[in-house]
């Protein structure tokens, strides 16, 4: 941890507001875009980063300095986001549509809104608008790190430092993850063939 | 040469360069001639390949302005309770002897009022507060909530009132005349409910037909890799809709001493229930053995499942 960090940190946590905000200067785009990727929509995202970052402030005299600040703030906001998704969760969504059929079993479809509006979704193409509703439907085990490695780039070790996991927990989970994401994206495929056939 | 479900295992981190180079070039050379192999590991290139090319978002506009009149508005806070807690401190002796002073004044006054300052004038104060208990219902019909005073007044004065004259026929009167509307009310939805039960039971049924029947289902796994199967397992009640809520560890002395053994279990309706039972038996197969037992006394469905994967 560099000098300046330390003591913008110290000043920080007396309440210091200027320093503050020089500390999260650097992450303030990277934290917006993990809760916008976990929870696939833009306005949530952008509340739960305001959280994020208040949460932050009042605490920040809990921060003892054993990792970067970086790392405590994408810890404290993948906390946030899968506290969120729990939260919603419990709530039931309401599916719009009727049952969707998945290789003979019924699934619930569930609609939900992947913002930001249709003009950046034109530019995707087809696969890419799959994967991006695939990861809405992985557990969030499996949405964390694939947000955090594939989307977001994070090396293994500051995986493990973000979520508190040994590293080979995160290397396996990395595996799991892109299998599982690689079978809905199958059954995506099966359904869309399925439909054309029809 | 690798077996394949070893490659498998390490696919991402062969895409991702973590691998030394000899397992690399096992794994290259195991390609060259396993086409599963080839093509599982073409779609994984391929997926993480597209979630690279994600674009990142820009933050919201006004986004720094937002937070900053928050934590403006925190630090504000934060500076005011703390004042207040020392202003607290400092006079927490003296607040606690005021409010003994005025609990004091308040049993000496009411003392005073109910019977009168020789102590044996309970009559006449019945009538007085029979009076006043008339003027302040009236203000109270006129004016619900204009006058502070006025209701201050009235509660007290009806306080005073039931400890003079409990028994008093003028005093049950006057309570059925200041409850009228209340008490008319209360009559009639108490008359009604008896005769007309109807409009409660729709709701009923239908939170019977959402619950039942209702499944108490217990997963014990056997594993050697205990953590994939339950991600997996978890994956798959993930797609379901389901939460998981107890994860038996495997230090729990109730479930089983074993490393390898896990115990999950949580309850669920049945639509959830069958198509997770259906994913789990197409993900598991002939692993799989199901029992479910129906409990009588409070209609649920116990399921076991388990799972014995090498």
């Amino acid at each position: 941890m560099s000098n300046t960090e330390k003591e913008l940190i110290n000043r920080a946590k007396k309440g210091d507001i200027e320093a503050f905000e020089q500390l999260i200067e650097g992450c303030q785009k990277k934290v917006f875009n993990i809760a916008f990727r976990m929870l696939g929509n833009y306005d949530d995202a952008s509340e739960l980063a305001q959280e994020v970052f208040l949460k932050a402030y009042k605490s920040i005299k809990n921060f003892k300095g054993d990792s970067l600040f970086n790392t405590w703030i994408y810890k404290v906001t993948t906390n946030a986001c899968l506290d969120e998704i729990r939260k919603r969760k419990n709530k039931k969504v309401v599916s719009l549509d009727e049952d969707v059929e998945i290789g003979g079993n019924e699934i619930k479809r569930q609609i939900k809104d992947d913002s930001p509006g249709p003009e950046l979704a034109a530019e995707d193409n087809e696969l890419k608008r799959a994967v991006k509703d695939s990861i809405n439907m992985l557990s969030e085990e499996y949405r964390t790190v694939i947000v955090l490695r594939d989307i977001q780039g994070f090396s293994y070790e500051e995986i493990a430092n973000i979520i508190k996991c040994p590293e080979g927990t995160v290397k396996s989970r990395i595996n799991r993850a892109r299998q599982a994401l690689k079978k809905i994206l199958q059954k995506k495929k099966e359904l869309i063939n399925e439909e054309y056939v029809k | 040469m690798k077996k394949c479900n070893e490659v498998i295992e390490l696919m991402s981190l062969y895409i991702d360069n973590e691998l030394d180079n000899e397992t690399r070039n096992k794994i290259d050379e195991h390609i060259k001639t396993c086409e599963s192999c080839k093509s599982e590991l073409d779609a994984l290139k391929e997926i993480v390949g597209v979630l690279g090319s994600f674009e990142e978002v820009e933050l919201p506009l006004g986004f720094k302005e937002e937070l900053h009149e928050k934590l403006v508005a925190e630090k504000n806070q934060n500076e005011l309770e703390n004042k207040t807690v020392q202003f607290r401190k400092k006079f927490a002796g003296f607040a606690s002897s005021i409010a003994a002073g005025l609990v004091l004044v308040f049993v000496a006054g009411s003392l005073i009022l109910t019977r009168g300052l020789l102590g044996n004038a309970p009559k006449d104060s019945n009538k007085l507060l029979m009076k006043n208990g008339g003027a302040s219902e009236a203000t109270l019909n006129h004016d619900n909530n204009s006058n502070i005073f006025g209701h201050e007044e009235d509660s007290q004065i009806e306080i005073l009132f039931n400890e003079g004259s409990k028994d008093s026929s003028q005093d049950q009167k006057y309570d059925i005349g200041a409850g009228d509307t209340k008490a008319k009310g209360f009559r009639q939805y108490d008359a009604s409910s008896p005769v007309d039960p109807p409009s409660e039971e729709p709701a009923l049924s239908m939170i019977t037909a959402l619950n039942a029947p209702s499944y108490d289902v217990y997963i014990t796994i056997t594993s050697s890799d205990i953590e994939k199967e339950t991600d997996n397992i978890n994956n798959i009640a993930h797609l379901c809709n389901i939460e998981i809520e107890t994860y038996g560890s495997k230090d729990a002395s109730v479930s089983s001493p074993d490393e390898n053994k896990k115990v999950l279990s949580f309850d669920v309706d049945s639509t959830k229930y069958n198509s997770f039972v259906n994913e789990l038996k197409k993900e598991y197969g002939v692993n799989l053995s199901l029992d479910e037992k129906l409990n009588d006394q409070d209609a649920t469905i116990k399921v076991e499942i388990s799972i014995l994967k090498e």
